[in-house]
């Protein structure tokens, strides 16, 4: 392999795509070329960088130089300035918010100065769509090194490891190959990645497979080889299409240099994989509805037991785990148990992967050792609230997770806290709420979400989340009951206990944790008829401050209802008995002279 | 032979055994709407919810599904069990208000009040899945399946036209609970006007015979064949639901597979 004198790490993960980094990709080759540094200056593209807040970003190695935000017309700046009078340019350097100072290198800043890279180990810093460079850096060794040991003793190896399914249960990892190993099978067993990611605001499976495809292959060879299974499946959904790509790349690039096929490495193992598209209902993340669209019938859970480890696709015994486990096994086998059992806390090990979004300053894909509280991830990594705003809760685990309120900001994120707090580790989607959330309307979102992914199987979790959804509509409406609340509070409760599969038995607990937490906004949704954090507009009262209103008349113009009357330097005023609350005039006003009561 | 208890009683079970098949043989009635013996148990209708009590944790499990095992505690009228099945018997009120046995069965377990809006007074499907299934995995015609998901969902004839594996058996009208598939006169109808000579049977159609002319323009009931049939084996669809349980579903499976080879 050619040697450079430096590499520029563009950014190619979607969120930085769609900020047009592949132009700028261009535009540093075409300057590259112009200034006649292409033997000097190598440009790779990367998987997800992690910091998607700042995109499109490009780091330059070897020295970590961390640009943001970059346009098109910076690129002749920063060829000219960085690469050839070797100044880095600083104002495309990040500061923190509120302060001056630029952070040159990557690694002194406070998003990435904290996690600690497993399964993200190679973001930013090779190709995905090169297998050679995953190689380069001890890609499929683990294979190699698995493909030497005895199944029994992989299987204990990950044991002692004490990994957990990252896809949400956190089932122990070791002991579910195990139990597929020992299952009796007339024919066969399969290996199963789950990339069916569908949590508003996660992005963590994605990002994975967009940066490092061959990870989450070489773990599924290593399962597949410990389990003794032959053929595999990863279940992707087709509107990650930049994943997909370089997954059927990677999968291309491993079957040529005899990684999958027959007779892997000399071993006399065969295995191979084969995708699966999912059309992007959610329920099918669940691995029984999951096992059925793979065998092409309707995405439909069925009861357990009889678990996929007896009972999987085709009936035959199946391991299913999700992108995160299966790309953490290949530095565990390559590093070894104790390794990796000394990351995190005494029940969960290792490390997890969030997608940090919602009302935060470092929007992103952070990878975070177990024990971790949330405090840190959320000020430390996170950067805080934007606008100086107050943290109000964070909602953990998906549509399926909880809200866990400020005072809880010091709890460790692991399997346990979070569940004991009503929420759950999910598959890792972590979105912030501050101040100006109001929590009933978050949990109606959130079940509107989960009432429309319902497969309609089981009573409680068709009818009962579209009741559910029925009685939040109309607490936010301002025409909720104190009977209502007491009835939606039994109601989540029974749909928790008497649903089918996982999508019901969780969909209530954004409801129940509100409710425990954050109850006093239901009772003034329902008592006061006010909404505290001014989101719910059936529930707020316009009013024009007359000091502040200019008369310019815009809000009068805009009002479709004619509520709004005032003529020339006349302060306005609103009808309220016309007013429907639509809240345009207050979204119009440039002078913020329409105020909430 | 497996032993436990229900409501206090000891009973002897079979392994393998489901917990609703524990509780008959003690004569306990555990309500169902979505299970039938000749099916594979669904769970989807969730009021046969019982409560059971293993290694002194609690938990709710669907009676018709779950499987006995030893020293198994299982209470079908504790509180927890009976608010479940309760909350979900108002749900089903809430969505077909009409129907005859949710109204028996809520009035039976006192509910006197529906607390959520009815959307279409006049629904009488419940989605219990039994014709679907028994279409599937009884008769192998596939005819009826589902359609959409959620609160949408709804039971409907592939790309909802009349479809052309339906053998008029009725199998599905028999098995609602609710009435809501009025489908044998329909389908039937349409066989018995179906143009040109020969008016295929339905044995025929289900490749089990080679018997092409129905002289009794689809009146199965007054058919010689049929008869015969029901002499040698309850080979009709609705014979097989009405009478047995899996093991004869797998019967009449072999017996087709004979025939149709034959």
């Amino acid at each position: 392999m050619k040697t450079y004198r430096s590499y520029c790490m563009v950014c190619a993960g979607t969120a930085c795509v769609s900020n047009r980094s592949f132009h700028i990709k261009e535009a540093l080759e075409r300057e590259i070329e112009k200034q006649g540094l292409q033997d000097e200056i190598a440009v790779v593209t990367t998987g997800c960088n992690g910091f998607c807040a700042v995109g499109p970003l490009v780091v330059v190695h070897p020295e970590g130089i961390f640009y943001q935000q970059l346009r098109e017309e910076d690129i002749p700046y920063v060829v000219e300035e960085h690469f050839l009078k070797g100044r880095p340019v600083k104002r495309l350097m990040y500061s923190p918010p509120g302060e001056q100072t630029p952070i040159p290198k990557m690694n002194d800043i406070g998003f990435f100065k904290q996690q600690r890279l497993i399964a993200l180990r190679n973001r930013g810093l090779i190709d995905p769509e090169r297998i050679d460079e995953y190689i380069a850096r001890d890609g499929y060794f683990g294979l190699a090194k698995a493909l030497k040991m005895k199944p029994r003793e992989i299987i204990q190896e990950i044991k002692d490891s004490g990994l957990r399914g990252r896809g949400g249960a956190g089932f122990l990892t070791g002991l579910k190959w195990e139990l597929t190993r020992k299952a009796k099978s007339n024919g066969g067993k399969f290996v199963l990645c789950n990339a069916d990611e569908g949590d508003p605001g996660a992005f963590m499976d994605r990002s994975i497979v967009e940066a490092d495809p061959h990870s989450v292959i070489e773990g599924l060879i290593i399962g597949a080889y410990a389990i003794g299974a032959n053929q595999g499946y990863i279940y992707i959904r087709n509107e990650y299409p930049l994943a997909l790509k370089r997954l059927i790349i990677a999968l291309e690039q491993a079957r040529n240099y005899g990684l999958l096929g027959k007779d892997i490495l000399g071993s006399g193992f065969d295995f191979d994989i084969k995708i699966v598209r999912g059309a992007g209902a959610f329920v099918c993340g669940e691995e029984t509805a999951l096992m059925a669209s793979v065998e092409g019938r309707l995405g439909e859970p069925r009861p357990r037991p009889p678990f996929p480890t007896e009972h999987g696709i085709w009936s035959k015994p199946t391991n299913n785990n999700n992108v995160e486990t299966w790309a953490n096994v290949p530095s565990i086998i390559r590093r070894g148990a104790q390794w990796y059992s000394q990351i995190g806390t005494e029940t969960s090990k290792g490390t997890k992967v969030f997608s940090l979004v919602g009302k935060i300053n470092n929007t992103g894909l952070v990878e975070v050792p177990m024990g971790i509280t949330l405090r840190e991830i959320i000020y430390d990594i996170g950067g805080g609230i934007p606008h100086e705003k107050a943290f109000k809760a964070v909602q953990t685990g998906g549509p399926s997770g909880g809200c866990i309120p400020a005072e809880l900001l010091d709890l460790p994120v692991d399997y346990e806290s979070l569940s004991e707090a009503g929420s759950m580790m999910g598959s890792g989607g972590m979105v912030v709420l501050d101040e100006d959330t109001c929590m009933v309307d978050i949990a109606r979102y959130f079940l509107s979400f989960t009432q429309d992914e319902s497969c309609g199987k089981c009573t409680p979790c068709r009818e009962g989340t579209k009741m559910m959804l029925h009685l939040l509509k109309k607490i936010t409406e301002g025409k909720g009951t104190e009977e209502d609340l007491e009835t939606l509070e039994q109601l989540a409760h029974e749909v928790k206990e008497t649903s089918l599969c996982g999508l019901g038995k969780t969909a209530p607990n954004p409801v129940l944790t509100t409710l425990r937490y954050f109850r006093d906004e239901y009772e003034a949704h329902i008592k006061e008829k006010r909404c505290p954090a001014h989101v719910c507009r059936q529930l707020n009262t316009y009013r024009i401050d007359p000091d502040a209103c200019t008369a310019c008349g815009l809000c009068r113009k805009e009002c479709p209802e004619d509520a709004i009357s005032g003529g020339k330097k006349q302060p306005h005023l609103i009808d309220q008995q016309k007013c429907v609350k639509c809240g345009i005039c207050f979204d119009v006003c440039k002078f913020e002279a329409v105020c909430i009561d | 032979m497996i032993s436990l208890k229900i409501d206090g009683k000891l009973v002897k079970a079979e392994r393998g055994a489901t917990i609703l098949q524990a509780a008959q043989k003690l004569g306990l009635e555990i309500p169902t709407l979505c299970h039938h013996p000749a099916l594979e148990p669904y769970a989807a209708c969730r009021i046969c919810m019982v409560e059971v009590i293993k290694e002194r944790k609690s938990e709710l499990v669907t009676a018709c599904n779950t499987a006995v095992q030893q020293g198994m505690t299982v209470w079908t009228k504790s509180n927890r069990a009976l608010a479940a099945r309760k909350m979900n018997l108002e749900l089903l009120m809430a969505r077909a208000p009409k129907v005859k046995i949710i109204r028996a069965m809520a009035a039976e377990y006192g509910i006197k009040k529906i607390r959520f809006p009815v959307e279409n007074p006049e629904e009488d499907c419940i989605l219990c899945g039994l014709c679907v299934r028994v279409c599937e995995s009884v008769v192998g015609a596939s005819a009826i399946c589902f359609a959409n998901r959620g609160s949408d969902r709804t039971w409907s004839k592939p790309f909802d036209k009349a479809s052309d594996t339906c053998i008029a058996c009725g199998v599905c009208t028999y098995l609602c609970p609710t009435g809501a598939i009025q489908m044998e006169a329909e389908t039937a109808q349409q066989f018995r006007e179906r143009p040109g000579e020969h008016r295929e049977c339905r044995y025929s159609l289900m490749g089990i015979l080679p018997y092409a002319l129905c002289a009794n323009s689809f009146r199965c009931a007054q058919c010689e064949v049929d008869q015969r049939f029901r002499d040698h084996m309850d080979t009709h669809p609705i014979f097989v639901a009405r009478n047995c349980d899996l093991e004869s579903v797998s019967a009449y499976h072999e017996f087709l597979k004979r025939v149709r080879k034959e």
